[in-house]
């Protein structure tokens, strides 16, 4: 989107502001990417920063850019932001120092939201559709038949 | 929780609980995962209002980058897709993107009486949508089928 929205600013198809906003949206984008990764070598698809952290991926150099977000304006006041990014960097940054003196070679950062709770969820919803209003009881056995329904699976498509 | 007949969903599960009971729940929701033999390292919640309230009456300030369970450490982070949704859920971001969107009912009244356009007396219409019906259009009510004797 940033390649065609450049394209058209230089052409004079778009106003020339959107150059700007096509650029700010590649490095919300590379932000993004670089908490998204689940592989553990570079990908084909020229997103270097969609990978696991690791000592030769420069993930805390591009994590500590994204603390220039404070000098950012935007129209709606008090916009926690910035702030969640700050707090979620820097808690990437130190975990990660952690980790790598215990002896770990990489963090599947990619992992570590919430998309796989909230598939979760989802599955054991569907279990229980049948149900207008379960009990407690019966979440522990729908969350192992989800696992093991999950972990029975050999399908590479699914991303839970 | 839900009453009665009402349909259950994860989200009326989790408006029942209060930033108190999050932040009475996740130090002992933490410990059960301890005691499967896991390693909890990291929190990761979203940015609602009610996940950093519930941070602030578990173990301090907005900020704070850990907090401690039992005197292990425990990280918080930001769901960053949740992130991203912050400027999308702005009442002012969300006004100035309505403003920005196309809808139908900003097209003319003229132009759109009965769902069709108006067509003005004396002059060929083009946005005239008037419905043709084909000769063989029969509809099944109307249809006759030869009884088999």
């Amino acid at each position: 989107m940033t390649g065609g929205v450049t394209t058209y600013a230089s052409l004079v198809r778009l106003p020339q502001e959107t150059a700007a906003t096509a650029l700010w949206v590649k490095r919300i984008c590379t932000f993004f990417e670089s908490f998204n990764g689940v592989a553990l070598r570079e990908l084909k698809d020229g997103v270097s920063f969609k990978v696991d952290v690791t000592e030769s991926i420069d993930h805390e150099e591009l994590w500590l850019e994204i603390e220039e977000m404070r000098q950012w304006t935007f129209n709606a006041p008090n916009l926690p932001f910035a702030n969640s990014w700050n707090q979620t960097t820097s808690a990437s940054l130190h975990l990660w120092a952690d980790l790598n003196s215990e002896g770990h070679t990489y963090f599947p950062v990619g992992h570590a939201n919430q998309d796989g709770l909230e598939n979760l969820s989802i599955l054991m919803r569907i279990l229980l559709s049948h149900l207008h209003n379960p009990s407690a009881a019966e979440h522990p056995w729908t969350f192992i038949t989800a696992l093991v329904n999950a972990l029975s699976s050999t399908g590479k498509k699914k991303n839970c | 929780m839900a009453h009665g007949n009402m349909r259950w969903t994860s989200s009326s599960l989790i408006d029942s609980l209060t930033s108190s009971d999050y932040a009475g729940l996740l130090p002992e929701l933490i410990r059960r995962f301890r005691a499967t033999g896991l390693c909890v390292r990291l929190l990761i919640t979203d940015g609602l209002s009610k996940n950093l309230l519930a941070r602030c009456f578990s173990w301090g300030r907005r900020g704070t980058l850990w907090f401690f369970v039992d005197g292990i450490r425990v990280y918080h982070a930001t769901d960053v897709p949740h992130i991203l949704k912050y400027p999308k859920r702005s009442p002012k971001v969300q006004s100035e993107a309505r403003r920005l969107i196309y809808r139908p009912n900003s097209i003319p009244h003229s132009l759109r009486t009965n769902g069709y356009a108006r067509r003005s007396e004396g002059q060929p219409d083009a946005l005239a949508l008037q419905p043709q019906r084909a000769p063989e259009d029969v509809s099944h009510s109307q249809r006759s089928f030869p009884i088999a004797a």
